[in-house]
């Protein structure tokens, strides 16, 4: 077998699991996660890497998955066509039981636009910076700051407000010019 | 108080993907494919003037099966077992969907090439201006010739034949072979590879039809690893997360409690902002392109030869908004005069359009709302426009208690009807309007509000109205809104946040009185259908080349064909005003 097809599989074997996870983070949907992981993995190990280890190669299958995930709602709408597809159609009797389950952050996470969850995973899960986002992406850091300030201000509304918002706000941009005041006087 | 990476790596831990696998086998094809790693292994004869490395047959891409797949499958057909034509036909269907079939590819070239590349096919000679022709489903001999321009000692992962019909990928293969690996050549010297290829479609692996197409190899070169060579520099690593240590040992496949990766620093520990990703390597591969050769193939000429292939186009109603009568609408309807927001008057913002010179300041023409870093406010955007695709229609409250951010004294009930009043069908509506509330004083947002949804998928409750303006259905499939039909949403005011400012941060709400707004966004395409091609090398050496992958991953899956038009508008609707008190005592 194949060296790099050995990592591959010692990868899926190991970490599948935290993958698909990370993957349902971006995405928020687990058949699209599970896709999501599939071309994460071609595209790491499509390219020869010699040497890359299967610990190694989690790393570039996470930035796979977000490049993968972006550039799908980039360039092409097939998925926003059939999304509804994928989403429960039964009705919700209790109304405000729907509101309240929509405090979990995963269900926060879904009611922010793809880009900008995108940026708020790779901000807060992957503590990437502002300019790291950008290039990862393939958008401008200050697209990469609207986007966040957008997330964490529509996340702080079904989750009250973020303990780390700020510190990680303020790191995100190396530019202390540019740091948003505290914000805990809600 | 949450902490949001500890709730990320939490609802990461608690997906609801146990139930989920991810094939290797499926993803060690495709990999496969992309290496061009496949194919029988052949003798290693020399090195020499002119040497001879490899006779293989080689089949067509549609099996996507990988070198050791390959000959447990070809042997389980051979043998005529049921198992082994189920095989095929399974990766058959699978190839339709993943595979680079129907797409318009640019063979190309980059990199600095130290090699040429020709191809011969056996029987034809291209100095004799004669024509000839094959059959369909015909094995021919083809010989990929690489000559040294300069002493070289690389490795290649095969040379790949495409075969275009008027531009459109239509046959596809790929020659490996492991012993195959390296050429180590003399300048001026000469390495041939004789391979054998089917003319056969890479669908299903059908003959082709007669016609004319076009034989395309590419062959991809890199350096032999070599210490000294600076090919040989590290890779760049992945980013780190935090507390995510490479060299830790991994788990055992949970992903949870011991998912160095998912692990966040303990409450109170500061965050390290991540390190810069080190420099890309330097990139001494390439990939060469041999000059195309031309191929017929006899009998008569189908009138569209692969159209049971290819998906069919998005069928679009008649009175479909098109990208361009949509930037018409706007340009009849443009004006420069200020926008008094008065109860139910409307203004549209064009936000972005194809074509369009990209900067980073582009956004701001369009842009309204709370600015991110408080340190001015912004004015409604300077030129928009008047026209008429839908209308919003609200329910609101005439006021709202807030304290802290919150909306108290009950959560009022606020009910969005979004209606087509032009003659089009507007793309794009799924589920429910989008409910973003804006306070406005003095011509400036000061607070936003995104009330929530009480039924957050409404799909199945759009009704089928009686006439006299009830709510008519609208085509899910497209998210289309007809013209005439309406579309529904009900929310809960449950909280509104203040801009920031540049010294206090974020402001409380004032008691007073604000002009409310409403905003719909809607993204007009022109309906072209997508498809991925999964070659796209060049592009991901564009990125490179960019430095746009430091640290990260190379693109390696492209659109094709490109999306060809857009137009991205923003609806802007006054809901009239709405008063606030506050109570900001506990």
């Amino acid at each position: 077998m194949a060296e790099w097809r050995e990592t591959m599989e010692q990868l899926v074997r190991d970490r599948e699991r935290a993958l698909l996870g990370y993957a349902y983070l971006v995405c928020g949907n687990a058949t699209q996660a599970q896709d999501l992981v599939q071309d994460a993995l071609v595209r790491t190990f499509s390219r020869p890497r010699p040497g890359l280890s299967a610990v190694k190669a989690e790393g570039y299958v996470r930035r796979a998955i977000t490049s993968t995930y972006i550039d799908g709602y980039r360039r092409d709408q097939r998925w926003k066509r059939v999304q509804h597809l994928f989403q429960p159609g039964e009705f919700v009797p209790d109304e405000f039981g729907a509101v309240e389950a929509g405090s979990d952050v995963a269900d926060a996470l879904a009611g922010l636009p793809p880009r900008v969850r995108a940026c708020v995973v790779l901000r807060f899960f992957d503590d990437l910076t502002v300019p790291q986002i950008g290039r990862q992406l393939g958008i401008a850091p200050g697209t990469v700051k609207r986007y966040l300030s957008d997330g964490l201000g529509q996340l702080e509304l079904a989750l009250g407000p973020l303990d780390d918002a700020d510190v990680s706000m303020a790191d995100a941009d190396h530019t202390a010019a540019n740091r948003p005041q505290e914000r805990n006087d809600r | 108080m949450t902490k949001l990476s500890d709730a990320l790596r939490g609802a990461a831990d608690r997906a609801p993907v146990g139930e989920l696998s991810v094939s290797t086998d499926v993803a060690a094809r495709r990999v496969t494919r992309q290496r061009g790693l496949r194919g029988a292994a052949n003798g290693l004869v020399g090195i020499g003037a002119v040497t001879v490395l490899a006779v293989g047959i080689i089949a067509p891409t549609f099996g996507d099966v990988g070198a050791e797949d390959a000959g447990a499958d070809r042997a389980q057909a051979e043998s005529g077992g049921g198992d082994g034509a189920a095989g095929f036909a399974e990766d058959s269907a699978e190839s339709t969907m993943i595979n680079s079939c129907g797409a318009f590819r640019d063979v190309t070239g980059w990199g600095d090439s130290t090699v040429d590349l020709d191809t011969r096919i056996e029987g034809v000679d291209p100095d004799a201006g004669e024509i000839t022709e094959f059959e369909g489903g015909q094995s021919i001999d083809l010989d990929v010739i690489i000559t040294a321009l300069e002493d070289v000692d690389l490795s290649t992962s095969g040379p790949q034949v495409s075969i275009l019909w008027e531009g459109m990928l239509v046959g596809e293969f790929l020659i490996s072979d492991t012993a195959l690996d390296q050429a180590v050549l003399d300048q001026g010297s000469d390495l041939v590879n004789e391979t054998q290829v089917s003319l056969s479609n890479c669908w299903d692996g059908e003959p082709l039809p007669a016609g004319t197409y076009e034989l395309v190899v590419a062959q991809h070169f890199y350096p032999t690893a070599d210490a000294d060579s600076p090919s040989a520099a590290p890779l760049p690593e992945p980013s780190a997360v935090p507390g995510f240590d490479p060299d830790a040992p991994v788990s055992s496949g949970d992903g949870a409690v011991d998912d160095p990766a998912v692990s966040g620093p303990a409450d109170g520990e500061a965050i390290e902002p991540m390190p810069e990703p080190l420099p890309a390597p330097p990139m001494n591969d390439f990939q060469v392109v041999a000059p195309s050769v031309p191929l017929v193939i006899a009998g008569d000429v189908p009138e569209d030869p692969f159209g049971e292939y290819l998906p069919q186009p998005v069928e679009l109603p008649d009175n479909y908004l098109t990208p361009q009568v949509a930037r018409d609408l706007y340009q009849e309807s443009v004006t420069t005069d200020a926008w008094d927001m008065a109860e139910g008057t409307q203004r549209w913002v064009l936000q972005s359009s194809a074509g369009e010179e990209y900067t980073e300041e582009a956004w701001l023409r369009g842009f309204y709302g709370c600015p991110y870093d408080g340190t001015q406010g912004v004015d409604f955007p300077a030129e928009s426009s008047r026209m008429d695709l839908f209308e919003v229609d609200a329910t609101i409250p005439g006021g709202i208690s807030v304290s802290y951010g919150w909306v108290v004294d009950d959560n009022p009930r606020v009910d969005l009807t979004v209606t087509n009043t032009s003659d089009y069908a507007l793309p794009g509506f799924y589920g429910q309007p989008s409910a973003e509330l804006y306070l406005v004083r003095d011509g400036r947002v000061v607070a936003e509000g995104y009330p929530s949804q009480l039924r957050p998928y409404i799909n199945d409750e759009i009704l089928a109205g009686d006439g006299d303006g009830a709510i008519e259905p609208y085509v899910i499939d497209l998210g289309l809104l007809e013209s005439g039909a309406s579309l529904q949403g009900e929310y809960l005011w449950r909280d509104v946040s203040g801009c920031w400012s540049e010294s206090g941060g974020q402001r409380p709400l004032e008691a007073g009185t604000y002009t409310l707004l409403t905003a719909q966004g809607i993204y007009v395409t022109d309906g072209v259908e997508y498809g991925y091609t999964e070659d796209a090398e060049a592009q991901a050496r564009m990125t490179e080349d960019a430095g746009a992958s430091e640290g990260g991953m190379d693109t390696m899956i492209a659109p094709a064909p490109v999306q060809s038009d857009y137009v991205e508008l923003r609806a802007w609707t006054s809901l009239g005003e709405v008063n606030v008190t506050t109570s900001n005592a506990p």
